[in-house]
C-alpha cells in the first residue's frame, strides 16, 4: 500500500504553493488612449447628470433667447458663431439660444436613450439567445425566425413611421428607447445564441444534467458567467451605434422634439447654416464624435481584458 | 566526435520566451537512417525544441546555440535560406491529422501546392504522377481515390499518412515528427509506426520523433533523449534507456507505461472478488440509433452488462465502436432501446420526471478532456459543491464540510476551493472531477477515458485516486477506454466492443489473458510495449 506522501506525484508538490495571482482587468484601461476616453466618457456622463448646474454656471439656459447676440441677419455676432465669455461655445443661430447649454442637455437625452436601449437589447438577445441556444428544436427555429425578421425589417422606415403614429404629448426619449432596444437585439441574440450552443455541449453542462439540473441552473449557472464577458463586451462596442442612432432619428426630425435639446437635432440644424455659421456644426458633432469613439475605444480595450489570450501584450 | 552519417545535430539548444527559459542546453543527434525520439511529458519543451530548430519558434522566443543540418548552422539563419531549407531538406508530421489538412481542399490540390513549392514540379499530369506516387509510397491502397477526397472523407489513419506523404514529397533529409500516432487508435498506431520505419530504412532519412509514450519509444526509435523541465535528463541508445535506465525520471516514466503483464497480474489477483450484493446496473438487449437526415446510425446494438457494487467495469474499443454512448445510455443522456435497463434494481423508464431525474442523479460521471469537464467561471469549491446545491438538502457549512471531504479523498488540499480551474494542472483538474462525481455516494461510475488526455506519470496517480475511492466507497463503475492495458490494470469486468456491438466479454483474466476473438487478439497484439525489441527473440 502506498503511504499518502508517495501517492502525491511532483504535481502535487507544488500544490500548497499560494494560488497565483489572476490579473487585474482594470489594468487594460491604464494605457494613454483608454485613460483619455474614459475621461471623456466620464465628462459626458457628469454633463448629462449636472447639466442645469453646469449651464447655470456659464450664466445659461437651453432655452432663453438672446436676440442681442444675433447680427443683423439672425447669424450669431462675431467670431466662431459668437463664442465670448457670455456664451462659450456661441449661440445658435436664428434664435440665439446659448449653444453650450444645448450641447451639456444634449448629452442627457443621447446617454439615456443610448444607455437604456443598449440594455434593452441586451436583456432581450440575452434571454432569447441562451434559450435559443440551451433549448434547441422549435424554440431555436422560432428565436431565429424572429431574428431574421427583426434583422430584415428597414429600420428608419419603422422608426419614422412610428414616431408619426406616436402621440405628440408622449415622452419621445421613451420611445425613441423602445425603437431603437427592439431592433437592437437580434445581433446580440446571434451571438449569444452561438456561444451558448458551444457551452451546453461542455463535459461540465453535460455532468450537470446528469445530476439533476433543470434550465434555470443550467442558465444562470453553467451558461450566464461563460458568456457575459462576450455580452459585456458587444454591448459596450454597440453603445456607440445606438447613440448614433438616436442622433440620426433627431437628425431627421423624427427623434427628439424641439425644444428638448439633442446633438442630433442641432447638427441637423447646423446643416442648413453651414457656410454662414460653420461653428454651430462644430460643437455638437465633435461632442457626438467624441462619445461614441471614446465608447468605442472603451469597448475595444474591454474585450482586450476580459479576453484570456491576454489580448496585445 | 561529429561522423558523415551525423544528418542534424543540436549542441546546447537554449530557448527562452520573455524571459524564461522553456529549453536549456538540449544536445542530440539524427543520423540518417535513424530515428532519435526526443521524450518528455507536456511541458518539457519537446515540441519547442524541434520548432525552434527550423526556425518556427513562436514570435519573441529566444534561440541560442546551435542546431547544424548537414554541418549547416541553422540558429541564426535568415528567413529566406531558413525557408528554403524547410521547403526542401526537412518534412514534419504533427500530432492532430486533422488539423494538418484544409478541410476545404482536395487532398490533390494540398500536394499540387505542396509540389510546386517543394518540388518545383509544374503541369496537372506530372503533378498527379507524383501524387499517386508519394500516396502509394506510405502505404494507400488507392491513391487516385485518396487524392479525390476531402479531409473529411479519411480516416485519421488516411489523413496521417496524407500528411506523411505530404511531409516525404521533396525527398528531405530530415523528418520531424511531432506526436505523429497519438491522436490515433491504437491498430491504426501500429500502422503509421511501421511505415515510419520503413520509410526510415528505404529512403535513408533521419527522423526526430516527438512522443510521449515510452511504448512508441520502444517500438521504433534507435536513440533517445528524455527531456524533463527543459533539460536532458537522459541520453544514450534505446536498449541502454529502456533496459538500464539511470536516471530516476526516467524510470518514473517507465514504470508509469500501463503494461499488460501487469494489469494480467492484477485481473487474477482481483478474479477472485466476491460477486456478492444486488446489481446496481443491470442492462440487456441495449441499443442506441442516432438519426440524422437521411438515415439512421445504429451506434450500440444489442449489447449487455451487470455490475455489482465495488466492481469496476472496462469498455475497450477504437474510436467509434460505442463506448461513450453507452456511457451516456447509463446516464439517461441519449434514448435508449433496451429489453431490461435497470439502475438499482428499478428501471427509470418507467418512472415520472422528477424520480427519473433523481434516479439518473444517482450517476456520476467523468469526462476524458480536463480542460472542459469543469465550468472555467466557478471555483473548484464550487464545481465539487454542485451537486449537492442541485440535491438542495445540504446547508452551507455541511456542504463546505463534505467538501473538503471530498478533495481529501482524490488527494487535494481543503484550500484548493478557491481556485479556479485554470489555476490548476490537468491532473488536478481530473482528480476534482472525480470529488464532484463522488460527493453526492453515487452507486455507479461512468468515468469516461479519464485519463488519456493526461501525461503517463499522472494517469498513474488519477487511477490510483480512482481505486482507492472504489475500494472505499463500494459503487459500480463503468471505466471507459481506449487502452487495454489500462483497462485490464483496473477492471474485474471488460467488453471489447466493435462498431457498436461486444465481440467479446468476460472477467479481465479472461478476456486479456486468453482472447477468444480475433479482434481481442488484434487489439492486445497492437499495444506498444517498451521491451518488444528488448527481449531476446
Amino acid at each position: 500500500m502506498m503511504t499518502t506522501s508517495d501517492a502525491l506525484p511532483a504535481e502535487a508538490a507544488a500544490s500548497l504553493d499560494e494560488r497565483p495571482a489572476r490579473r487585474w482587468v482594470g489594468r487594460a484601461f491604464l494605457r494613454p488612449l483608454p485613460l483619455a476616453a474614459a475621461v471623456v466618457v466620464l465628462v459626458s456622463v457628469l454633463a448629462a447628470l449636472f447639466a442645469p448646474q453646469l449651464a447655470a454656471f456659464s450664466g445659461n439656459d437651453p432655452f432663453t433667447y438672446h436676440a442681442d447676440a444675433l447680427g443683423p441677419d439672425t447669424a450669431p455676432a462675431g467670431a466662431l458663431g459668437g463664442v465670448s465669455g457670455d456664451h462659450w461655445f456661441g449661440v445658435e443661430p436664428g434664435t440665439g439660444r446659448d449653444l453650450f447649454s444645448l450641447v451639456v442637455y444634449g448629452a442627457r437625452v443621447s446617454l439615456l436613450v443610448g444607455l437604456a436601449s443598449t440594455l434593452l437589447a441586451t436583456v432581450i438577445g440575452v434571454v432569447l439567445g441562451i434559450v435559443a441556444g440551451a433549448v434547441g428544436g422549435v424554440v431555436e427555429k422560432l428565436v431565429d425566425f424572429a431574428t431574421d425578421v427583426t434583422l430584415g425589417f428597414p429600420f428608419l422606415i419603422f422608426a419614422i413611421a412610428l414616431s408619426a403614429l406616436f402621440p405628440l404629448e408622449a415622452p419621445r426619449a421613451l420611445l425613441l428607447t423602445l425603437v431603437i432596444g427592439m431592433f437592437g437585439w437580434p445581433s446580440i441574440a446571434r451571438v449569444v445564441a452561438a456561444e451558448t450552443r458551444v457551452i451546453v455541449r461542455q463535459p461540465y453542462v453535460v455532468a450537470s444534467r446528469v445530476m439533476g439540473a433543470r434550465f434555470g441552473h443550467v442558465f444562470r449557472h453553467q451558461v450566464l458567467p461563460n458568456v457575459a464577458s462576450t455580452v459585456i463586451v458587444f454591448s459596450c462596442i454597440s453603445l456607440p451605434g445606438r447613440i448614433a442612432a438616436e442622433a440620426t432619428l433627431s437628425f431627421l426630425g423624427v427623434g427628439m422634439l424641439p425644444p428638448t435639446p439633442s446633438w442630433g437635432r442641432s447638427i441637423g440644424d447646423a446643416i442648413n447654416w453651414l457656410l454662414v455659421d460653420p461653428a454651430f456644426l462644430l460643437f455638437p458633432a465633435a461632442a457626438l464624435f467624441l462619445v461614441t469613439f471614446s465608447f468605442t475605444i472603451l469597448g475595444d480595450t474591454l474585450r482586450d481584458a476580459l479576453d484570456p489570450r491576454g489580448g496585445r501584450p | 566526435m561529429t561522423t558523415a552519417s551525423d544528418l542534424l545535430v543540436l549542441d546546447a539548444l537554449h530557448v527562452a520566451i520573455a524571459g524564461r527559459t522553456i529549453v536549456s542546453g538540449l544536445d542530440l543527434t539524427v543520423r540518417r537512417g535513424r530515428i532519435t525520439a526526443l521524450v518528455g511529458e507536456s511541458g518539457s519543451g519537446k515540441s519547442i525544441s524541434a520548432l525552434s530548430t527550423i526556425g518556427l519558434q513562436p514570435a519573441g522566443a529566444e534561440v541560442r546555440g546551435s542546431a547544424r543540418l548537414d554541418g549547416e548552422e541553422l540558429v541564426g539563419l535568415a528567413p529566406g535560406p531558413l525557408r528554403q531549407v524547410r521547403a526542401h531538406r526537412v518534412g514534419t508530421v504533427f500530432q492532430e491529422p486533422g488539423q494538418s489538412l484544409s478541410p476545404v481542399m482536395k487532398v490533390s490540390a494540398a500536394f499540387r501546392d505542396v509540389l510546386a513549392v517543394r518540388e518545383d514540379l509544374r503541369g496537372a499530369a506530372r503533378v498527379r504522377e507524383r501524387t499517386r506516387e508519394l500516396l502509394a509510397s506510405v502505404g494507400l491502397p488507392d491513391p487516385d481515390r485518396t487524392a479525390a477526397s476531402y479531409p473529411h472523407e479519411l480516416s485519421g489513419g488516411e489523413m496521417q499518412r496524407v500528411v506523411i506523404a505530404l511531409a516525404l514529397s521533396g525527398d528531405p533529409d530530415l523528418l520531424i515528427a511531432d506526436e505523429p500516432t497519438t491522436a490515433l487508435d491504437v491498430t491504426v498506431q501500429r500502422g503509421i509506426l511501421e511505415l515510419l520505419r520503413r520509410i526510415v530504412e528505404e529512403r535513408a532519412v533521419g527522423v526526430l520523433l516527438i512522443t510521449h509514450d515510452m511504448g512508441v519509444v520502444g517500438e521504433i526509435a534507435d536513440e533517445v533523449v528524455v527531456l524533463k523541465d527543459g533539460a536532458v535528463v537522459e541520453t544514450g541508445s534505446v536498449r541502454e534507456v529502456l533496459g538500464n535506465a539511470s536516471a530516476p525520471y526516467t524510470r518514473e516514466l517507465l514504470t508509469a507505461v500501463p503494461r499488460l503483464a501487469e494489469a494480467l497480474e492484477h485481473a487474477s489477483a482481483a478474479d477472485g472478488a466476491a460477486e456478492e450484493g444486488e446489481p446496481v446496473v443491470r442492462v440487456e438487449g441495449l441499443s442506441v440509433e442516432y438519426r440524422r437526415r437521411g438515415g439512421a446510425h445504429r451506434a450500440l446494438d444489442g449489447v449487455g452488462m451487470e455490475i455489482r457494487p465495488g466492481q469496476i467495469h472496462g469498455l475497450v474499443g477504437e474510436s467509434g465502436s460505442g463506448k461513450s454512448t453507452w456511457g451516456k445510455a447509463l446516464a439517461g443522456l441519449v434514448p435508449v432501446e433496451a429489453s431490461t435497463l435497470e439502475l438499482g434494481g428499478v428501471d427509470p423508464r418507467t418512472l415520472g420526471r422528477a424520480a427519473r431525474r433523481a434516479a439518473y442523479a444517482q450517476v456520476g460521471m467523468v469526462f476524458q478532456n480536463p480542460a472542459s469537464s469543469l465550468n472555467p467561471r466557478r471555483t473548484v469549491g464550487w464545481s465539487v459543491a454542485e451537486p449537492l446545491q442541485l440535491e438542495g438538502t445540504t446547508s452551507r457549512a455541511d456542504a463546505a464540510r463534505r467538501v473538503a471531504a471530498a478533495l481529501e479523498q482524490v488527494r487535494l488540499p481543503a484550500s484548493y476551493t478557491r481556485r479556479l480551474p485554470h489555476e490548476l494542472s490537468g491532473g488536478q483538474r481530473q482528480r476534482v472531477s472525480i470529488a464532484r462525481a463522488l460527493i453526492r455516494r453515487p452507486s455507479l461510475l461512468v468515468a469516461d477515458e479519464p485519463t488519456s488526455a493526461l501525461d503517463v506519470t499522472i494517469q498513474a496517480h488519477v487511477i490510483e485516486v480512482l481505486r482507492e475511492a472504489i475500494e472505499e466507497a463500494r459503487f459500480a463503475c463503468v471505466f471507459i477506454s481506449h487502452d487495454l492495458a489500462v483497462v485490464g490494470s483496473l477492471a474485474d469486468h471488460v467488453t471489447v466492443l466493435r462498431a457498436g456491438r461486444a465481440v467479446e466479454q468476460g472477467t479481465a483474466r479472461e478476456v486479456l489473458g486468453s482472447p477468444q476473438h480475433e479482434y481481442t487478439r488484434a487489439l492486445l497484439a497492437s499495444i506498444p510495449d517498451p521491451e518488444r525489441r528488448l527481449s531476446p527473440r
